[in-house]
């Protein structure tokens, strides 16, 4: 059986540019919400938190994707806990504040 | 002396640093695993957005609060999935980093079970508000 050549693993820079547009849609989606929330008056408050978050997820996408970056270069496991809590952390903030605001 | 179960749940013992776990897996398995993560997150933030659209833009039915715990729970949901989401990346990495197979996960089920339930109640609002 011959392996054809286009088995060769992709460069790696595809799959991080791929992980980083994921990130970017995770925070654009979180701009959704605060665009929800800043859409009347009551809840807007929450909505000025929300744009925050967005803005801090926006960084993180960026730092995320030259730190995997990086440690590909340096043939090291792109792994990243803290960048996986602070979404985490980010999205269960937006849900109290959203829940606040929306009661 | 064995602890009961519930206790055990909480406190666990002191688990290894997940990047002490195993080895270092093939780059592209960490970053789908953390791509399917975002996936899991997206779903949650739509589930936050259609909570605060259906509280807020919803024309009123005449139930009064209706709108609201609708939207609240779509927004807890949003919140439970987020949790869970947590959970099942840092288990799947875990066990890719140990070359085992990929955890069994109730996201899906409790995603599906859950939107279900939103349906059916969305569904008596409309019925009983052209009533």
């Amino acid at each position: 059986m011959s392996t054809p050549a286009r088995e060769a693993p992709p460069a790696p820079g595809v799959q991080a540019e791929r992980t980083s547009l994921s990130w970017e849609r995770t925070a654009l989606a979180t701009g959704v919400v605060a665009g929800l929330l800043l859409h009347s008056r009551p809840t807007a408050a929450a909505g000025v938190v929300a744009l925050l978050l967005t803005a801090t997820l926006l960084v993180v996408s960026r730092r995320r994707y030259t730190d995997c970056l990086r440690r590909l270069e340096s043939d090291r496991s792109p792994v990243h806990v803290p960048a996986v809590r602070l979404v985490t952390v980010a999205t269960l903030v937006l849900a109290l504040v959203a829940t606040c605001a929306v009661l | 002396m064995r602890r009961p179960a519930w206790r055990t749940a909480w406190s666990r013992p002191a688990r290894t640093p997940l990047t002490e776990v195993g080895s270092d897996p093939d780059y592209r398995f960490t970053l789908a695993n953390e791509r399917t993560f975002l996936a899991w997150i997206r779903t949650s933030l739509a589930l936050m957005a259609a909570g605060v659209a259906v509280a807020q833009l919803l024309p009123d039915t005449g139930m009064a609060g209706a709108r609201r715990v609708l939207g609240v729970l779509l927004i807890l949901l949003g919140a439970g999935l987020a949790a869970g989401a947590y959970a099942r990346w840092e288990r799947a990495e875990r066990a890719i980093r140990l070359g085992q197979r990929l955890p069994f996960s109730l996201l899906p089920r409790l995603l599906g079970g859950a939107l279900a339930l939103v349906g059916l109640g969305a569904l008596v609002l409309v019925a009983l508000g052209d009533a």
